[in-house]
């Protein structure tokens, strides 16, 4: 884990996790994510929302995965958190459980996903509402 | 990993109206197979229903989710029922926003207890 600054223009805040496909791991996982989001403005509900938006990214990433390890990043921005990795896969189609699409629907401000060549990615963002 | 204060614990209980599983812990992708062994070796021993209880589940996410849709079909197919019994509100949470507490074929959740 190696903090920086300046991922992006409005980033205050990035550093990378890279695990191996082990889902043991994924405890370390939402616990990084629940201590990243506890240091912003966001209250206890929407921290444990980016706890468990982390859990499906990274393990969808994992069941993915062809045995190759697993990039996250998480960042801190001005407007929250935001929790993006990355892997390899085997070329299978790649295709995200459903009820792991309804939960990020739910807890998620935005999330998305891509495949290039035999990668897969997978972003969430979690926003601060607005004030007033 | 495995021997950590929350890594998962399973205590079964026979009881006149069914089978009684609890489940204390965090359920994820590592340890959602932990529960569908327990819940597998139910299958057959008789034809009361499996009742969860995760009244003591700290975490669960879809992987488990999917184990329980999963295990709930193989205990249908036994002629058995899964039905959810006292939960925590973290799984009462995940039950609504995957809206399996208001239907699944799988399994069924029962008013909460609590």
């Amino acid at each position: 884990m190696s903090p920086r600054t300046a991922h992006s223009t409005a980033t205050t805040t990035s550093f990378d996790l890279v695990l191996p496909p082990d889902p043991e791991l994924l405890r370390v996982v939402r616990l990084v994510a629940s201590g990243l989001a506890s240091l912003t403005a966001l209250d206890l509900d929407a921290v444990e929302e980016v706890r468990v938006g982390a859990d499906e990214l990274v393990a969808t990433l994992m069941k993915a995965s062809d045995g190759a390890s697993v990039r996250v990043n998480f960042a801190v921005t001005g407007d929250g958190v935001t929790i993006s990795g990355t892997t390899r896969t085997s070329g299978r189609d790649f295709s995200p459980d459903p009820l792991t699409e309804r939960i990020l629907g739910e807890v998620a401000s935005d999330h998305a996903w891509s495949t290039e060549g035999d990668e897969v990615s997978g972003r969430i963002d979690h926003s601060v509402p607005a004030a007033g | 990993m495995s021997d950590s204060p929350d890594a998962l614990e399973i205590t079964i209980e026979d009881t006149e109206v069914g089978h009684v599983v609890h489940v204390r812990g965090e359920l994820d992708l590592a340890t959602a197979p932990q529960l569908a062994a327990v819940l597998a070796d139910a299958t057959g021993q008789s034809t009361l229903p499996v009742v969860l209880d995760l009244s003591g589940v700290t975490f669960i996410d879809s992987s488990a989710l999917r184990t329980l849709v999963l295990s709930g079909r193989e205990l249908n197919g036994a002629g058995r029922k899964l039905q959810i019994g006292a939960r925590s509100e973290r799984v009462a949470k995940v039950l609504e926003i995957t809206q399996l507490d208001q239907y699944t074929e799988a399994f069924q959740v029962l008013p909460d207890p609590a």
